[in-house]
């Protein structure tokens, strides 16, 4: 793939470039600002865009408003998103539209699992960091759809939310596709979602419904 | 209101006319004509004082009570000349009544002083229970004039002076009874009066007991006078009996009008002081007018003739525009003269200061009283302070900054400290005396007003710095959680792919999964940082108050709603309201064993309002440095207050109120 990089940490950027050209890739571009981002996405029309949010020049979410930037320019860029910290409510919102990932800047270091959420977000998916989904796949009160989830069901949920696909989500638990198809039925069935045969769709349905519980 | 006037004119009047009786009566002991002449001038003085006043203060009664001093004798000096016709070859009608009359006519001379103890220095009784004080008089007159004419004693065959002897239709028995009840009744009027004046004295403010002292003390010898002769009776007495009335009489009568115009004249009763400046004032300019009238008139004359119209006129026309030019020069030159301290601004001030005693009137409020006081529209006081720049500023009454005041001033100092500086008009300060007679008086108002703006602003200063540090304390958290994110987090991440990159150069072996270690002890080390810059200053804030108590709420492990209604604060407002949240919930949930929570935050006009409320056991307080003090502290540091409402058993509710600009 063609990747553009926008980070403002250099000794973290070359890192990244590195392992991301070891891996295979084309680094097009690797800059330090907000504003390089948008220009070197232009100029290069990569595959994928990864960005730091806290970036110059106010060091507050320049990046995440680079991304949604291009993102009326080009609807169908893919951008992974990288941020510091856990924040469910804008994550939620870009991740939901679909080709979108948002990552903690740590999870590079989980180098297969990166990799593999590139590539999903590259091809139309989506990637919402494991500790993002763990604190919204919580049922808050006895009234909670999610009460009614059973524990499988519930890590089921979580992998969805993650951006798995229905394999993806059965290699990581040791069981089989079919199982896993079965556990999917049951859980949209609870939230009362309508099912879909799609991986992303199905990823989509269930972000939108996270982001729907918002108010809690 | 004007009831004063009519009624010092009605007494004057009866004045008149007792006097004219007293000089046609034509009876056995006439008195001289030059006797005659002196009570004339004697009476004179109190009916010309009571005038005074009367004109000055005509919503009064006191003027015609002092009138009365020489109207009541005078009208039994005639009622007695009338009753001494009746031995005459000529007896007037009615001789026979006003001798009887006469008989007991003493008590009369008691009325006026009794009376004028009662009312002064108002003009009125001091309550609705004491009108018998004046309602008392004509039943107890009337009532012992009745015994008398009952008494054999009376007259002449008893050893009395009226010719004739009682009449014989009543029993001597009811006279007595009734003389005896009356005199009882006078005694108590007597009595009753003085009390009154003495009640008023204890209980007035400093200035009016210097008004009324000399009047109370002149009152006292009226009981005394009447009892000591009472008491001379007894003993048989009887010559001393009459003495003792008469020099006691002689003494109020002399006494009470002289304590009335002491009152007037040295402690400002009734503005006398200006009245009498009116009068030399308007005396000064008549004779001025004469002396260019007279003067505009001859020299005319010589040149057209003598008595001509034209010279009058011209005289007349000279008179007015000198009148216009120089009234109000020789006004106020009279007014420096005899206005000789400013008695009345000096009263102002100190009526002022007895307001400020009773919480009447703020300290502060001395600028516009003594701005009324003196009649300077420019004068006012600034209070000299130190500022937090290490400097010197002006402030006003209200606390506000102000220029120096300029000169011409006055410093006022107390122990060598410089208290305040009233800055003065051109006019006030040429009167030196009467300014300093007045900030003497001036002197404790201005201190205490000095010492409550100076705490006042003590306190303003202590509460802004206080929200300062408040303020740069929430600065330096987010600093620090910006190091901790972009510096430290950033270069483990960075080691992290340093060690991945030289995995992947590796072959699996033992360094390779030493090397997975070493990254994954990393990856640990950067959430414990997460969590640790989380703690130090909430990543949410970063997207407005809402945003950060919803990951709050999602933090909790039990059920919590969250009602927001409002948009964005200010930084500042919002951190503090984000930590009266998370601190109530995380006390909450560790003492109350709650269920379930309820988080309420919302906007009215510049106060937004946070409140936590919880289904826990209750019984939860403010204690000084620990959990919801700490709260309390840096809520009330931002300008706001914390209200903690527990009862047992029914939940806790934990409400900030914190100011916040629209």
């Amino acid at each position: 793939m063609r990747i553009v990089i926008g980070e403002d940490s250099a000794l973290v950027r070359e890192g990244m470039a590195r392992l991301l050209a070891d891996a295979g890739h084309e680094i097009v571009a690797k800059v330090g600002d907000a504003a390089a981002v948008v220009a070197a996405v232009q100029r290069w029309d990569p595959d994928l865009l990864i960005t730091d949010i806290r970036m110059p020049p106010t060091m507050t979410d320049d990046g995440a408003r680079a991304a949604r930037t291009l993102r009326a320019q080009r609807p169908t860029l893919p951008i992974v998103l990288l941020s510091q910290h856990v924040e469910t409510t804008q994550s939620l919102e870009l991740v939901a539209t679909g080709s979108f990932g948002y990552l903690l800047k740590d999870r590079v270091l989980d180098v297969e699992d990166f990799l593999d959420d590139l590539t999903r977000v590259a091809a139309g998916g989506s990637a919402l960091d494991p500790e993002v989904v763990a604190s919204l796949v919580v049922p808050t009160r006895a009234t909670d759809p999610l009460a009614s989830l059973t524990e499988r069901e519930l890590e089921v949920l979580s992998l969805l939310a993650q951006g798995r696909s229905n394999a993806a989500i059965a290699r990581q638990l040791w069981t089989t596709r079919r199982t896993i198809e079965t556990h999917v039925r049951h859980v949209f069935a609870k939230l009362g979602l309508l099912d879909s045969d799609s991986d992303s769709r199905r990823v989509v349905a269930v972000l939108v419904y996270l982001r729907n519980r918002g108010g809690r | 209101m004007r009831s004063g006037r009519a009624a010092v004119a009605a007494v004057a009047a009866l004045g008149v006319a007792a006097f004219v009786v007293l000089c046609a009566a034509d009876g056995t002991d006439r008195p001289p004509a030059w006797v005659l002449a002196l009570i004339a001038l004697a009476a004179a003085i109190p009916v010309v004082l009571g005038l005074v006043l009367a004109w000055r203060r005509p919503d009064l009664m006191v003027g015609a009570l002092l009138a009365a001093f020489s109207t009541v004798p005078l009208a039994e000096f005639a009622v007695h000349a009338w009753g001494a016709t009746e031995t005459t070859a000529h007896p007037w009608p009615g001789a026979h009544v006003a001798a009887v009359v006469d008989v007991g006519g003493w008590m009369w001379f008691f009325l006026p002083p009794a009376v004028l103890a009662a009312v002064f220095p108002g003009g009125r009784v001091l309550s609705r229970r004491r009108r018998w004080l004046l309602l008392g008089w004509p039943v107890v007159l009337a009532a012992f004039g009745f015994g008398v004419a009952l008494d054999p004693s009376t007259y002449r065959e008893g050893g009395g002076t009226v010719p004739g002897r009682a009449p014989a239709w009543a029993p001597e028995a009811v006279g007595t009874a009734v003389g005896l009840l009356a005199l009882a009744g006078f005694a108590a009027l007597l009595v009753g009066s003085a009390a009154a004046i003495l009640t008023r004295y204890r209980h007035g403010e400093s200035r009016l007991r210097r008004q009324i002292r000399w009047l109370a003390l002149s009152a006292f010898l009226l009981p005394l006078a009447l009892l000591t002769t009472w008491f001379c009776y007894l003993l048989g007495a009887r010559s001393a009996a009459q003495v003792v009335v008469v020099v006691g009489l002689l003494v109020a009568y002399f006494g009470m009008p002289v304590g009335t115009a002491v009152a007037v004249l040295r402690h400002d009763l009734y503005d006398i002081d200006r009245l009498l400046s009116r009068t030399v004032s308007y005396t000064v300019l008549t004779a001025a007018l004469f002396v260019v009238f007279a003067t505009v008139v001859f020299t005319a004359g010589l040149v057209l003739g003598r008595g001509s119209a034209p010279a009058v006129a011209l005289a007349t026309l000279c008179c007015a525009v000198i009148f216009a030019r120089i009234r109000r020069r020789v006004q106020a030159m009279v007014d420096r003269r005899f206005d000789r301290a400013g008695g009345q601004a000096v009263a102002e001030v100190v009526g002022f200061v007895d307001a400020v005693r009773d919480g009447r009137a703020a300290p502060e409020q001395i600028e516009s009283t003594l701005r009324a006081a003196v009649g300077d529209p420019d004068l006012r006081v600034a209070y000299p302070l130190p500022n937090s720049e290490g400097g010197m500023s002006w402030l006003d009454g209200a606390g506000d900054r102000v220029p120096a005041p300029a000169e011409p001033s006055r410093e006022i100092r107390s122990g060598g400290r410089m208290l305040a500086v009233v800055g003065l008009g051109r006019r006030t300060a040429a009167r030196p005396a009467m300014l300093a007679a007045v900030l003497r008086e001036a002197h404790l108002p201005l201190e205490l007003a000095r010492s409550r703006i100076e705490v006042r602003s003590a306190l303003a200063e202590t509460e802004a710095s206080r929200a300062r540090l408040v303020r740069a304390g929430y600065e330096e958290r987010r600093r620090l959680e910006r190091d901790l994110h972009d510096g430290a987090q950033q270069r483990l991440v960075a080691v992290g792919l340093s060690l991945r990159l030289a995995q992947r150069q590796l072959a699996p072996g033992a360094a390779y999964a030493t090397l997975g270690e070493a990254v994954a002890a990393l990856q640990e080390a950067v959430a414990e940082l997460r969590r640790i810059s989380q703690g130090v200053r909430p990543s949410g804030l970063d997207d407005g108050l809402p945003a950060a108590l919803r990951t709050l709420v999602r933090a909790s492990p039990v059920p919590i709603d969250l009602r927001v209604t409002t948009d964005r604060v200010q930084d500042a407002v919002a951190t503090t309201a984000y930590y009266v949240a998370a601190e109530a919930v995380a006390n909450a949930l560790k003492h109350a064993g709650s269920q379930r929570l309820l988080i309420e935050v919302s906007r009215h006009g510049g106060t937004l309002s946070v409140s936590v409320s919880d289904d826990g056991c209750g019984g939860a307080s403010i204690v000084p440095g620990r959990g919801l003090g700490g709260l309390a502290d840096r809520v009330s540091a931002s300008g706001g207050t914390l209200h903690v409402l527990s009862q047992p058993g029914t939940g806790t509710t934990v409400k900030a109120l914190l100011p916040c600009a629209s």
